[in-house]
């Protein structure tokens, strides 16, 4: 009886977890693999440029609020949607008679980037809109904004704006920077320009929070994925092998202007896993600012210790 | 001439003129003598001998055993049968009554009762779920014990472990009560069942409908009160026990109590290893080194459990303290999938589940016509939640820095309860007053200020009146909460009993105060905006229903029928929901939700076999059900059969749970439906005991249908059609083995 009682005891309590035995490196240990960083609360926009695969250009995202086109003959005003921005139409052209009271419907600009599907396309000289601010990286409201554009001329914008509640305003001028896309606005600090988009012809992909409007559930949500310079870069994505692709398939694409091919979904959250996934079967072949190709396929949305926000992938110039 | 010859003949015997003493033994329920029952002999405390009586039930004492004892002390111990002792002098005859366990006939509750109650007599309709079906069941676990239960469904979160619904309401409406004591730990509402484990438990006492006026908060859907092992009759025992589930199950206890003088100690140690599985695991497998590739992910996570515990049995004059402490520690090994495109590394998270109870339980009789029963408890539970990241080629491992990947939660209470009952047989009114105190603290990260606390203070009195058939069973609670104030929860619960019918009749008052983290909750980032209700009321609820039973013999064995009908409305249910901003959510005092349904059991006790069969036909009804209740039926069937020659019992466990029909809010805030499809389970084990029961052996078969998860559908055939899931019910088919070692000393 007692070596039968011991006998039991021992082996239910030889039973444990064992230690796993290691797995030997699976992938492509020659491709050329590229991290960069947006942090793990995606709090900065990256600009990057394919031909020398650095980050030119960084931003905390949050610090500006409306870019300005910035060509001659430019009118576009663009909303910061990497902080959730919205815009609110109003029939009024005088700030002081707009308080916020009246309902409001907002509106988004569309990922995609074409100039009719800006929210602030059809904007009119010295019709008020309201601004809502969005939001800060750690999610607080930002608050909201009442401006409008007083005058446009080649060289610059004019806008007056308040908060919503105020009935002084401000006036400020803001310069059409014509080496770059746009030039960038924040009403921090008293409303100043600031510096964010390296000159449009220097960079290609931007690594960004946007926000997207997903149709069916006709709910705008904040993404964070990678937009394109909507100067000259254009992108296609395709399921073919990435070995297989070369120049003679490169060269005949029918790219689309749309900024926001590469956009977020080459990764997909798995609630039951609790962490991204990549979706390696989504290659990009990007057409750069200098007319070059390159084929792109994403790896990873998580640095070496484990903290998300670090897209990493790979990248190959395509030659003739 | 002869026959009266031999009358005086036997009467000169049994008088015992030239001494001997003749001892019979008879079965208190049957009145039948009881054949080859064990007889120890003492004089005082001194062993003497052992015998065994004859095919009718008799031992004779020679006269030559009393030449050297003049008293001499019997003890009789039957299987199934309480042993009786008593005393004998040279020429006495006896007639030894045993009186059958009190587990095998009557059937014993507390739960909301004025005194320790048969079953039959409560006021309030329970159910018992004693060792013997626990043991039949091969339950580790509460969990283990409910999948089978009537009127009863488990959920399987992979993570947060195993949870419950009640009568259509789910866990965080039904109050688990260790000796009534309350379990925390509720993590998003539920208490994990697979932490609670059962090997010091004696019996499980499930009250359903609303115990609000002794119990409080969340005892809306019911009440499950595990009542653990009492005073050993010996001065001395052991028990260990072994069990291997070829799934890959490995458990450990044992437990010793010993007398120290008038007290007694019970010391208690528990291991439970369980290996993880996932479908297409084989039937059987040892634990082994493995290459982390993708096979190292489970959807059933390894987890280690150790368990152990005290308790002091101390009775000062009358009074019995009884002071005890717990400990439970439970680690979970989530091994995560190795990671696409390269599958080089993986996010490998561990629960870490610590709890301690203690606390000291008071029973103090007055007198013949009152005492004071209570419990003073603290309570401590914490989770932590820790994630790697895993280089699988190196298997070097790293915390990660995402937020929220590291978190703690911990949750403490510290209540009392003590009542004053006036219990004194035979009266026609009896009652009880007490109070019922329970201050809780809760700690995260996503919790206001990262630490906050409410205090329940309640007084409360329960009254029976007893009208010849008629008792009648008035309570009110008066509660205080430090957040809402007050409330006063009524229940009235009537019974009518002739001998061979009961009625009862309830209509009981519940409520769920807001938790901790729906008053405080502060969850802001990026992508939530989600923040505690100061203002919260607590969620109400009027419950009805009434039972009617009936006992009879048929071919002299008890049956019983009984049929129970219900209905629950709570209102000021506690729901997320977008405040008017529309930026931000919170919860509110929004929806009301209704639960009705019927249930029926059978019950048939031939001998020492017992069948049973139940029917349950459960409905809710919410605001997205769209005006109409939702039912699912259910059936459940039991046997346990006695073969006598061999010794062997066997039970099976069959439960068939049905489709039940979901309703779910969409993105859009229109109500989407889909179902849960249906199931069958069902259980097997047969058991014998060896050697006087020091050695009692059961194998079993668990799960023997090979359920494993069940198809969630979605009906909606809108923009969401066709998606089809599925969720995990049980691991596949497996076997197990127990053993039980029993040790006892004599009295």
């Amino acid at each position: 009886m007692k070596r039968i009682v011991l006998l039991t005891a021992v082996a239910a309590l030889f039973a444990c977890e064992k230690k796993e035995l290691p797995k030997p490196f699976t992938g492509n240990g020659s491709a050329n693999t590229i991290s960069v960083s947006m942090g793990s609360d995606y709090a900065n926009q990256l600009f990057f440029q394919l031909s020398s695969e650095t980050v030119i250009a960084q931003n905390e995202r949050s610090i500006w609020d409306l870019a300005f086109e910035s060509g001659a003959d430019g009118r576009e005003i663009m909303l910061n949607s990497a902080k959730y921005m919205a815009v609110s139409i109003t029939n009024e052209t005088s700030l002081s008679s707009v308080n916020g009271t009246t309902p409001v419907t907002w509106l988004y600009d569309n990922s995609k980037g074409m100039p009719d599907s800006l929210a602030l396309h059809d904007w009119e000289l010295n019709k008020v809109y309201i601004l809502d601010r969005g939001q800060s990286t750690t999610g607080a409201a930002l608050g909201k904004i009442k401006f409008h554009v007083t005058a446009l001329t080649e060289n610059d914008y004019t806008i007056e704006w308040g908060t919503l509640s105020s009935s002084t305003f401000t006036t400020s001028v803001i310069a059409k920077q014509h080496t770059h896309n746009a030039s960038f606005f924040s009403f921090n600090n008293g409303g100043a320009t600031v510096s964010i988009e390296p000159p449009k012809d220097q960079w290609d992909l931007c690594f960004t929070s946007y926000t997207y409007y997903f149709v069916e559930e006709e709910t705008p949500y904040l993404v964070t994925g990678v937009l394109s310079n909507r100067n000259l870069v254009r992108i296609y994505e395709t399921n073919a092998a990435f070995e297989s692709i070369d120049y003679a398939f490169a060269s005949t694409l029918a790219f689309t202007e749309d900024l926001d091919v590469i956009g977020y979904d080459w990764k997909f959250y798995d609630f039951g896993l609790e962490t991204y996934i990549i979706d390696s079967e989504k290659i990009y072949v990007v057409r750069s600012v200098e007319n070059r190709y390159y084929k792109l396929r994403f790896l990873d949305f998580y640095d070496v210790n484990g903290a998300k926000g670090t897209p990493s992938f790979e990248l190959e110039e395509i030659v003739p | 001439m002869l026959p009266r010859l031999l009358f005086v003949v036997f009467l000169l015997l049994s008088i015992g003129a030239n001494g001997q003493s003749l001892l019979s033994v008879v079965a208190g329920d049957s009145n039948q003598p009881i054949p080859f029952v064990p007889v120890s002999f003492m004089d005082g405390t001194t062993p003497i001998f052992s015998a065994t009586t004859d095919d009718r039930g008799s031992y004779t004492l020679s006269a030559a055993v009393f030449e050297q004892h003049a008293t001499i002390t019997y003890t009789a111990e039957a299987e199934g049968y309480e042993p009786q002792t008593g005393t004998v002098r040279n020429g006495e005859n006896r007639q030894i009554v045993l009186l059958p366990e009190a587990s095998s006939l009557d059937e014993f509750i507390v739960t909301g009762q004025l005194s320790d109650r048969k079953v039959d007599d409560a006021v309030q309709k329970a159910r018992v779920i004693d060792r013997k079906t626990i043991d039949a069941k091969g339950a580790v676990n509460l969990r283990d014990v409910l999948l089978s239960e009537l009127n009863i469904r488990i959920s399987q979160d992979q993570v947060l472990g195993s949870g419950m619904s009640l009568q259509g309401m789910n866990g965080q409406n039904v109050k688990i009560l260790i000796d009534g004591v309350p379990v925390i730990g509720r993590v998003d509402g539920e208490i994990d069942l697979s932490q609670i484990n059962l090997a010091t438990i004696e019996r499980i006492e499930i009250v359903e409908g609303p115990s609000s006026v002794s119990y409080g908060s969340n005892a809306l859907a019911g009440t499950i009160n595990l009542i653990t092992k009492k005073k050993q009759t010996r001065s001395q025992t052991a028990q260990l026990n072994s069990y291997y589930e070829t799934v890959g199950n490995y458990n450990l206890d044992a437990q010793f109590s010993f007398n120290l003088k008038k007290s007694q100690l019970q010391l208690f140690g528990q291991r439970n290893y369980f290996d993880g599985w996932i479908n297409g695991d084989p039937f059987m497998e040892f634990p082994k080194s493995k290459v982390a590739d993708s096979g190292r992910y489970q959807s059933w996570k390894p987890k280690m459990q150790y368990q152990a515990g005290v308790k002091w049995i101390v009775p000062i004059k009358n009074i019995t303290l009884t002071p005890y402490v717990d400990y439970f520690y439970e680690k979970i090994h989530n091994k995560g999938l190795p990671r696409a495109p390269q599958f080089n590394s993986a996010f490998d998270d561990y629960y870490y589940t610590n709890r301690l109870n203690q606390g000291i339980q008071i029973n103090a009789p007055l007198n013949d016509k009152f005492k004071l029963q209570g419990v003073i408890a603290y309570n401590y539970y914490e989770r932590i939640k820790n994630t790697y990241i895993v280089n699988l080629n190196t298997l070097d491992r790293q915390l990660t820095t995402t937020a929220g990947d590291q978190d703690t939660t911990r949750f403490t209470s510290l209540m009392s309860r003590l009542s004053f009952v006036n219990n004194e047989e035979g009266k026609r009114f009896r009652y009880e007053f007490g109070y019922d105190v329970n201050h809780e603290t809760a700690f995260g990260q996503r919790i206001l200020d990262k630490q906050q606390a409410i205090t329940e203070a309640a007084l409360f009195t329960n009254m029976e009146w007893q009208f010849n058939k008629l008792i009648v069973k008035p309570g009110l609670r008066a509660t205080y909460n430090s957040s809402y104030r007050s409330s006063l929860t009524p229940a009235l619960n009537l019974k009518y009993a002739t001998t061979k019918w009961n009625y009862r009749l309830g209509i009981a008052s519940g409520f769920r105060s807001p938790s901790i983290k729906e008053l405080y909750l502060d969850f802001v980032d990026i992508n939530h905006n989600i923040t505690g209700n100061l203002h919260l009321k607590p969620e109400q609820s009027i419950h009805m229903q009434g039972w009617i039973g009936t006992r009879r013999m048929v071919n002299e064995q008890p049956l019983s029928v009984d049929v129970n009908g219900y209905y629950q409305i709570v209102q000021n249910k506690i729901t997320l929901a977008q405040d008017e901003t529309g930026v931000q959510f919170s919860y509110f005092n929004l929806d009301a939700f209704e639960a009705t349904g019927m249930q029926a059991a059978v019950e048939y006790r031939p001998g020492k076999h017992q069948f049973r069969a139940g029917f349950a036909y459960i409905g809710t009804k919410s605001n997205l059900t769209i005006d109409r209740f939702a039912f699912s039926p259910e059936v459940t069937a039991t046997a346990s059969v006695f073969w006598k020659k061999p010794g062997l019992i066997f039970s099976t466990f069959y439960k068939y749970t049905g489709r039940v029909q979901i309703y779910l809010q969409s993105v859009e805030g229109d109500p989407v439906s889909s179902f849960i499809n249906d199931y069958h389970l069902l259980d097997a084990s047969v058991s014998r005991s060896f050697l006087d029961k020091r050695i009692v052996a059961t194998i079993g078969g668990k799960n023997l249908l090979n359920v494993r998860s069940v198809g969630v559908s979605n009906n909606d055939t809108g923009a969401h059609a066709g998606s089809a899931t599925s969720t995990p019910v049980n691991w596949g088919r497996s076997v197990y083995v127990k053993l039980q070692f029993n040790l006892k000393s004599k009295k």
